[in-house]
């Protein structure tokens, strides 16, 4: 039945991205998991921030992470330290969906209406704001200088009454709070008034409560704290904006352009996906803007140089946790095509084996070798030859090897091609295959690890074992980037190029030529003939979604523009298309998409 | 000074039956063949767990009827067992109940006589077997005990026969009550009258207009008005009825100027009235303290159920969790004590609590006068965080 299939493929999406999603946990659970970074150490500076990166990455644990519940339910060494020297109070902002009204929440319902709609936004954004400002102020109050001075708290509440204007409201912190929430559900009732009651040009009403205005509310409040509080100049106050990608533009905006000026005692930090809007360009090129590296830190989550480290830790903690097991590499064995062991080429070894075997089924490496003077018979690398050519071409030969039964060549510099079907799984197990497959994704990595854990718990895991799950995910996570909403104008979803190149690479490693350096990433053109805005569009979604990631990204400033970019598949890609976990050289998407049709790519010929 | 206090629980308007394979031949949540997990869906089941976790203990559990859904036997022991078992959990000294229009055969489905099934549920039903004799054969019986007096009324006495051919004559969706009855009532009453007893009557159709949210204005008993004078003269402490499932709390002023205190319960299980009405079920926990010869007070405790989220008592569903009777003076009077309350206090805001323990009278409020005294608190300048029937955290003197 249809409905069956849609809802099992609901589930499953749900289930991949929210079982480990940070979004469903309180700061104090997410405390519990919490794994130490650099770039949390970079988000804990006194400054301010940008944490870019894709869904599943893990930028809402890290904001979440600044708040007192989570600092004082944090167990780690450093965690007294931060949290005692941490500079500013952190005020947690979850971006909600429906703050953007005109196109998520009513769309052209209010179109009439002139700026309604404009103000309702503004409205949701500021009244989140002020709750989130009083959930930090009872934080502080229960957590960090333990008061509950009911006099003091009542002073506090008259300000927050009046500056607020929520007259009628007895002055606790828990009433404003629930005063707030209120005003939300009396805007609705007034928006479906005004959809169903109002004709255009009516006058529509507009509370007093709509020229609210969050930052000149906040300069005015906090002070008013700290003085009540007797806490002036103790910390700055940190606005925390997560997944900033589902705001409105006028809001990213006028957050991206705060980072320019520094008032006395807010800092922002503000997360958002990997490429920014165009239209933020302005606000952020701008010759006053704020430069990173000077006033504001960007911290980018993908690619980092210790990803791979930050993927070990998270296993190590999920093993502890769940089997009280600290060697990861013994439980999950080591994969021969990736660790580094020295003497992994010589006479004997797995390697040696497997280029033996290797030359005699597959006529072009054993031209490729010849070309090198190499001996077939006895390939042995000189020490330089061990470094350069061997480390390269090793994935390569053990992938060729496992997957072809033979390729023979023909007249004319052809070959004729076979396979072999197979699916043990020694290509995609053990713990440098683990590591490196989620690309410092913690989400997904946890998600892996734990299906794996819940399976057995026999020491060593077998290889097949990691392997099936390692397929499984690669597909849930395929269903979901299938299902990603692109829009009504684009009818192809972006695992449609994914496959395209997925499978252009995978010619790369396993077609009829040996290439020594073969295509592993892609750069998209420049020329809009070349590749259609509707492509880039969706290769934008699969970047905000982790299915492609940037290659090269330059720490030190933003991507606006796709186009020009170096990407890779997500490495949880490459078991789809027999991949090696290598980057390898570039080439243009376009050439990896010939015989694309790109005027309508809703038809599109497959090869 | 004789304080006299009584805890009782209601439980009405069950209609118990076995599921119907047509859905919308049903009409309870309490299917006599209903698997009792998940507790959320089982009104009963999830009772029991409440009581057992807040150790919830009552003198008394009273039943105004219907406990069976068109008198389907295996729905009325089912209907009548689920009280019980409640009764016992609650660690109650006595089950007290009526029958109501569902529990006779009215319309002779099963034999030619409309009580046959009523009088074969069980010994005891619906009252202890010594009562039983005066209540079938007189519609009516007094349960006399120390500190209480409890009238058990049968409002479906007079239903002895269905006459097809005149449908009308004798319906049985319409409580009736006899003049020589109701006479016979008045004089034991004055034979047996300790006007310092909590005085109690238990029946099933309600005796006055129950007209609202179009509820039908002319099945109230008949001659309801006389029997409630009755009562009135003799000073009762609360009436409870069925039927309706309508929950209301009121005063009826009988015609010597007395304000009886009213209950309608609601029901218990029953489901037709959540579509039709948008009231939900509901269990109600009565404290009745009575001062020597003083009007009673009382506090109501309720729980709403709905269904998959269970018994619950946070917010107002078509009842408040929280409703009392008994204080009939000027609410202005219970203004100035709260506001010279919160005068006194330093910051001009108490809790709620602190209220209820300084000014108990607060409680003995029927839900009409809770929310005329919210309304003078207000003009006052006092707020309260929430509906006094949800029971306010908070009350607070704005003071400029």
């Amino acid at each position: 039945m249809e409905y069956d299939l849609s809802t099992c493929i609901m589930k499953e999406i749900d289930n991949f991205y929210n079982t480990y999603n940070a979004r469903h946990l309180k700061p104090a659970e997410v405390a519990e998991s919490f794994i130490f970074s650099n770039e949390f150490e970079q988000l804990i500076q006194n400054e301010h921030s940008i944490i870019l990166g894709a869904r599943g990455c893990g930028k809402t644990t890290l904001m979440k992470m600044l708040t007192l519940p989570a600092l004082y339910n944090w167990k780690h060494t450093r965690a007294e330290e931060i949290r005692t020297g941490l500079s500013f109070y952190a005020i947690y902002i979850s971006t909600d969906i429906y703050w953007d009204v005109k196109n998520q929440t009513y769309s052209s319902e209010l179109e009439a209406f002139g700026n309604f709609s404009e103000k309702v936004s503004l409205f949701s954004v500021t009244s989140n704001v002020f709750s989130s400002l009083c959930d930090t102020f009872k934080n502080i109050l229960e957590i960090d200088i333990k008061c509950n001075d009911d006099a003091k708290e009542l002073e506090l509440c008259r300000h927050l009454i009046k500056a607020w204007k929520l007259n009628g409201t007895v002055p606790k912190l828990e009433y404003v709070i629930e005063a707030l929430n209120e005003r939300v559900d009396y805007v609705n009732q007034l928006i479906q008034d005004v959809i169903f009651n109002y004709k255009k040009n009516d006058d529509i009403p507009t509370p007093d409560f709509f020229n609210l205005s969050f930052e000149t509310s906040l300069e005015y409040v906090i002070p008013v704290f700290e003085r009540i509080y007797d806490i002036q100049k103790k910390k700055l106050w940190a606005l925390c904006f997560d997944e900033l990608e589902f705001a409105p533009l006028w809001l990213q905006e006028k957050l991206f352009r705060s980072l320019r000026s520094r008032s006395q005692f807010i800092l922002y930090k503000l997360s958002s996906s990997p490429i920014l809007p165009v239209a933020l360009v302005k606000s952020l090129t701008h010759e006053y803007s704020a430069t990173t590296g000077n006033d504001v830190t960007l911290i980018k989550m993908w690619g980092a140089a210790d990803a791979d480290g930050f993927s070990k830790k998270i296993i190590d903690s999920c093993l502890a946790r769940k089997l009280n097991i600290k060697d990861a590499k013994e439980f999950f064995g080591t994969n021969e095509i990736y660790n580094k062991t020295t003497d992994s080429y010589g006479e004997g070894q797995v390697f040696y084996n497997e280029m033996l075997e290797l030359v005699k089924k597959d006529d072009a490496f054993k031209a490729f070798l010849i070309e090198r003077k190499i001996d077939i018979d006895k390939p042995i690398a000189t020490a330089n030859q061990k470094d350069v050519l061997f480390r390269k071409i090793k994935p390569v030969v053990s992938f060729r090897n496992y997957y072809l039964y033979e390729n023979r060549s023909l007249e004319g510099n052809k070959f004729k091609t076979t396979y072999r079907s197979r699916k043990t799984g020694e290509l995609y197990s053990g713990i440098e295959v683990l590591t490196k497959i989620c690309d410092g994704n913690p989400r997904w990595l946890i998600s892996i690890i734990t299906s794996i854990l819940s399976k057995t718990s026999n020491r060593p895991m077998s290889e097949k074992l990691q392997f099936d799950e390692i397929i499984s995910a690669a597909k849930r996570f395929q269903n979901v980037i299938a299902n990603i909403p692109t829009g009504a104008s684009i009818s192809t979803p972006v695992t449609e190029i994914i496959d395209r190149v997925g499978l252009f690479f995978k010619n790369q490693i396993l077609g009829s030529n040996f290439n020594l350096d073969p295509k592993g990433t892609f750069v998209v053109d420049e020329s809009q003939n070349k590749i259609s805005d509707e492509i880039i569009k969706l290769l934008e979604k699969g970047v905000a979604q982790g299915a492609l990631i940037l290659v090269d990204s330059d720490n030190q400033s933003f991507d606006f523009e796709i186009r020009g970019k170096r990407l890779k598949l997500s490495y949880l890609f490459s078991p789809l298309y027999d991949l090696p976990l290598r980057k390898y050289t570039a080439i243009k998407l376009s050439e990896c998409l010939r015989g694309f049709e790109m005027e309508s790519i809703g038809q599109i010929s497959m090869f | 000074m004789a304080v006299k206090k009584l805890k009782i629980a209601v439980i009405s308007d069950l209609h118990c039956h076995p599921e119907q394979k047509e859905y919308a031949k049903n009409n309870t949540l309490l299917y006599s063949d209903k698997l009792r997990l998940p507790t959320t869906e089982h009104p009963v089941e999830n009772l029991l767990d409440i009581i057992e976790a807040e150790k919830i203990t009552v003198d008394l559990v009273l039943s105004p009827g219907d406990f069976t859904h068109q008198s389907d036997k295996q729905g009325f022991f089912s209907g009548w067992s689920y009280v019980n078992e409640i009764a016992r959990a609650l660690k109650a000294d006595d089950v007290i109940a009526t029958i109501g229009n569902h529990d006779i055969d009215s319309r002779h489905t099963y034999s030619k006589y409309s009580f046959e099934i009523p009088k074969k549920i069980s010994q005891n039903f619906p009252i202890d077997k010594k009562n039983l004799k005066q209540f079938w054969d007189t519609g009516y019986t007094f349960i006399e005990e120390e500190n209480f007096q409890i009238l058990v009324v049968n409002s479906t006495h007079y239903h002895t026969h269905y006459d097809k051919e005149n449908p009308m004559e004798n319906p049985a969706v319409k409580g009736r009550m006899d003049p020589a009855q109701i006479e016979q009532i008045g004089k034991y009453l004055k034979e047996n009258d300790d006007p310092k007893k909590i005085k109690i009557g238990l029946v099933h159709h309600h005796p006055i207009k129950h007209a609202r949210q179009e509820l039908g204005e002319h099945d109230f008993i008949e001659n309801g008005e006389s029997f409630l004078n009755v009562l009135g003269n003799f000073r009762f402490d609360l009436l409870i009825h069925g039927h309706k499932h309508d929950p209301w709390l009121r005063y009826y002023n009988t015609e010597n100027g007395f304000s009886l205190p009213i209950l309608s319960s609601g029901s218990f299980a029953a489901t037709n009235q959540i579509s039709w009405i948008n009231k939900f079920n509901y269990f109600h926990i009565i404290e009745i303290i009575k001062d020597e010869s003083n009007p009673a007070n009382g506090i109501l405790e309720t729980l709403t159920f709905k269904n998959r989220i269970g018994w619950k008592k946070d917010r107002e569903d078509g009842f408040y969790p929280y409703a009392g009777f008994g204080y009939l003076d000027n609410l202005q009077l219970i203004v100035d004590k709260i506001k010279s309350q919160l005068e006194a206090s330093s910051i001009g805001m108490l809790k709620w609590d602190h209220i209820i323990d300084e000014i108990p009278e607060v409680q003995y409020l029927t839900p009409d006068k809770m929310e005329e005294l919210e309304a003078k608190l207000l003009t006052e300048k006092i707020l309260v965080t929430s509906k006094i029937g949800v029971r306010p955290k908070h009350v607070y003197y704005e003071r400029d």
